[in-house]
């Protein structure tokens, strides 16, 4: 499979009045054609910047990137933004976790939809609206919605609106930041299925950024959980899910309602940990990852996991995840 | 149906404040030290005897009590006569109506273009946040707005008018030139540099703030993840958003903008409204201040009113929901 997206030892840091913030540190990753790939991971572990740094939208005055974006052989952190708005909405769409503030509040969502079309395709305001009504029925909307303001729509429905918006120009790779947050359950299966069948129609690949394990993995063909602006594993869903490696992938499966675990919750407050960030938290963590970060274990072509209880003379602990249902 | 609701409740307040700024105002002046037998008779006054005093007052109903006064002034106001200028000897409407066009020129020129010039200079700094352009900006503005008109309008005055000789430096024609654009022009050039330079920056900064606020919306994000261009989510968006705020700012900035004209119309003494206005209360000339004043609060008072109802108009969801109700059979 061809990858769209290689991101290779991307690091991002932010600039703050006292001190300099790692989001991101080192982070390689591939999304292949037509796949969807799942990003989990708790709050502030870096999700949304790696998302926003894809699309160069992070702020240049206090933010610093190193590292490459390849994408269809251009590393998207040399573009110039002229060149940059040229793949924004058009090739790489992405919509965001608060469906309420995306949209401009002032302007009614018709309107902001026909000005999308608009700046990538060369149509005629008439057709851009036709194009408009079929897409907002196509995500289940009636085409009157259009003359409606933001506040007049549901969260679900908004978000609805959004991905309508980031569909209008037939884009091959779609981020979804956490679109179902906001939303209540109901809603969120929703607007998970209908990014499924947006999927399927249009053919592109999903980056789909969440911080729940359960709700990606219904869709997602991958999974990489993320920690401290590293990712500590990735495999396919079932790898994930049922062969998890990392004791933080297993923390966050033993959170799930419909798992049975036997994780011992703990958090070693007086360690300071140079080497993995998550061995304070880790009731499983030897000596060493205190002292150093753990480097990439291969488990299969698939399947790669960052911690020490993988090397060969680490000893054998059984994953605490006893059925998932 | 809201709105107009709204309207004539507005109205109601409006009259009330303005008989009561009238009523201050008329109290203020008539207790301020002073003669206004000197601003009708000027130094004749020195020559004139107790009674012949006496007899003048009498006339001109100065020696009655303040608030039998302030009855007689508000029921002849109430006819459209607002009494006679001790200074200029004539109907005081007949002096403003001869002035009044100077301080709109001068007044209106300076409004509109100081707040075209803010929009631009805000926009221009809020999308080079923290530049080089931004900062240096930044610091001649508030160096600038620190700096009090009167004393900008002495140097330049000093450099174009005393030094350089390119510029007049009072009136609002040269001599014989009465009606001459060229000369209109000529003499605004000065009052409206000051009274722009020591808004703008004021404003601009407002503006500043009020674009940054803007961008650090999500809407601005995902107007970029859509892929238009800075210019477009500046011009097309974010402005949009903000002009609500600038508007009522605007509307809001009325008294400070007829203000600083006064001011300015004083040290150039350019003739309009400002000048009769200190004219006025140098010389103790009751009804051309009390008309000047309620004047300025009829503009005043009418700009906060405004400003209310644009912020109701401008914003969508009170702007429906009004149409919606007006509507509606309950």
């Amino acid at each position: 499979m061809c990858a769209i997206l290689d991101i290779k030892q991307l690091s991002i840091e932010f600039q703050t009045q006292n001190q300099v913030i790692q989001a991101v540190k080192n982070l390689s990753l591939r999304l292949f054609e037509g796949e969807t790939l799942a990003i989990v991971g708790e709050s502030g572990c870096g999700k949304s910047v790696l998302c926003k740094s894809i699309l160069n939208l992070l702020p240049h005055q206090h933010c610093r990137c190193s590292g490459e974006i390849q994408y269809q052989g251009k590393n998207l952190l040399t573009l110039s933004e002229k060149q940059l708005t040229q793949i924004r909405g058009k090739e790489i769409a992405m919509i965001f976790q608060n469906p309420a503030s995306a949209l401009n509040p002032t302007i009614p969502v018709g309107k902001q939809l026909v000005e999308t079309i608009r700046v990538h395709q060369k149509i005629s305001p008439v057709q851009a609206k036709q194009l408009v009504f079929a897409l907002l029925e196509q995500v289940g909307l009636k085409s009157e919605c259009a003359i409606q303001y933001p506040y007049e729509f549901s969260g679900g429905m908004l978000q609805r609106i959004a991905i309508a918006a980031a569909l209008m120009t037939n884009p091959h790779l779609f981020i979804a930041d956490e679109p179902t947050t906001a939303l209540d359950t109901v809603t969120q299966k929703q607007i998970l299925e209908l990014i499924q069948n947006v999927k399927k129609q249009h053919g592109c690949s999903v980056l789909l950024i969440s911080h729940h394990l359960g709700i990606v993995s219904q869709m997602a063909d991958r999974i990489a959980v993320m920690y401290a602006g590293k990712i500590v594993e990735i495999g396919t869903t079932s790898e994930i899910l049922y062969h998890a490696c990392h004791p933080y992938t297993w923390l966050l499966l033993s959170c799930l309602p419909n798992v049975n675990s036997s994780y011992p919750i703990s958090y070693h407050n007086d360690m300071i940990s140079k080497g993995d960030a998550f061995a304070p938290y880790n009731p499983y963590a030897l000596r060493i990852d205190f002292e150093k970060e753990p480097p990439f274990f291969q488990l299969s072509d698939t399947h790669y996991a960052a911690t020490w209880l993988l090397h060969p003379d680490a000893p054998k602990v059984s994953s605490p995840i006893i059925s998932i249902e | 149906m809201q709105l107009f609701w709204t309207i004539c409740k507005k109205i109601v307040q409006l009259i009330g404040m303005l008989l009561l700024l009238s009523f201050v105002v008329f109290y203020i002046s008539r207790l301020a030290p002073g003669d206004p037998l000197r601003s009708y008779y000027g130094d004749q006054v020195e020559r004139m005897t107790t009674e012949q005093k006496i007899q003048v007052k009498e006339q001109l109903g100065l020696n009655q009590p303040i608030y039998r006064q302030y009855q007689i002034w508000l029921q002849n106001a109430i006819k459209g006569n607002f009494g006679i200028s001790f200074q200029y000897k004539q109907s005081v409407s007949v002096v403003v109506k001869n002035h009044w066009v100077n301080t709109l020129i001068l007044g209106l020129s300076s409004y509109l273009l100081t707040f075209l010039l803010a929009l631009l200079l805000g926009v221009s700094c809020a999308v080079r946040e923290d530049s080089w352009y931004d900062k240096i900006i930044c610091n001649i503005g508030t160096a600038l707005s620190c700096i009090p008109s009167f004393w900008i309008a002495l140097i330049l005055i000093l450099i174009f008018s005393v030094n350089l000789s390119v510029l007049p430096s009072f009136g609002a024609y040269g001599v014989g030139q009465s009606g001459s654009l060229i000369s209109r022009i000529n003499h605004l050039i000065l009052p409206l540099t000051v009274l722009i330079l020591g808004h703008l920056w004021y404003y601009a900064y407002f503006v500043r703030n009020l674009f940054l606020e803007e961008f650090q919306q999500d809407y601005v994000l995902f107007c970029r993840a859509k892929g238009l261009t800075s210019h477009q989510i500046v011009w097309k968006h974010c402005l949009r958003n903000m002009l609500p705020s600038y508007f009522s700012m605007m509307v809001i900035s009325i008294p400070h903008i007829i203000g600083g004209t006064y001011i300015v119309e004083q040290v150039f003494s350019y003739p309009g409204l400002g000048k009769l206005c200190f004219e006025s209360a140098k010389y103790h000339d009751y009804n051309l201040l009390m008309l000047l004043c309620c004047i300025t609060g009829f503009f005043v008072l009418c700009s906060s009113m405004l400003s209310q109802l644009l912020s109701i108009w401008l914003n969508p969801q009170t702007r429906k929901e009004s149409r919606m109700n007006a509507k509606s059979p309950i």
